[in-house]
């Protein structure tokens, strides 16, 4: 579970560096075949039932990849001024969006909760207790990332326009 | 409110899939785990 967790954030920031950086394929393989690699060696070493070093370390490293995420296409940017008008923009872009999907989720689960519910009193059929959980779970995971990742901005370039704040 | 016509929301999530399959994969994975230790847990209790 874990090991899904980080690789969201890990895979994600080695998609963007690929197309802000307009890698070659055989170099996109490869990092992504060295993320995969990473992953496995994270899911072999950390232990079944994790001590708190072990959590620790979890939790410094999924900030250090959502905080990669964030910076990664302006990463070459460093070395002149990476204070750009495109920076902020593709941050605030994110920033909008996950609270978006989040509230979306949370509408969504709500919704289908209550239908759940309905259709529970209505015909007397009786729903396993995990149903919600579950339902939770596929709302909060699946439909949350594919609804953040509809709207990462492809072209980073087009961010750097100025452009006053909406 | 206007909603999206189903084509474009459709478009959508086949562009996301293109971009992003190993994050989109993730997901899964994530999801899939825990369903797994969610229906591990009743059946432990039960033991």
């Amino acid at each position: 579970m874990s090991t899904a967790a980080l690789g969201l954030t890990l895979t994600l920031a080695v998609t963007l560096a690929a197309e802000r950086y307009h890698w070659p394929l055989w170099r996109k393989l490869a990092a992504n075949a060295v993320a995969v690699g990473l992953l496995s060696g994270w899911y072999v070493a950390c232990p079944a039932e994790p001590a708190t070093v072990w959590a620790l370390r979890l939790l410094v490293l999924l900030v250090v990849l959502h905080l990669l995420v964030a910076v990664v296409p302006y990463l070459g940017e460093l070395r002149r001024t990476a204070d750009t008008p495109g920076f902020w923009r593709y941050n605030e872009t994110l920033f909008l969006r996950i609270l978006t999907a989040g509230l979306y989720s949370g509408v969504l689960f709500a919704g289908c909760g209550l239908a759940l519910l309905t259709i529970g009193n209505l015909f007397d059929i009786k729903f396993a207790s995990y149903v919600y959980a579950h339902l939770f779970l596929v709302l909060g995971t699946v439909f949350n990332t594919w609804f953040f990742l509809a709207s990462v901005p492809a072209n980073v370039a087009t961010l750097e326009q100025e452009a006053p704040y909406q | 409110m206007k909603l999206s016509p189903l084509q474009h929301v459709v478009a959508q999530a086949r562009q996301v899939v293109r971009r992003f399959p190993l994050t989109l994969l993730c997901s899964f994975i994530l999801c899939a785990a825990g369903i797994y230790q969610q229906r591990l847990s009743p059946a432990m209790e039960q033991k």
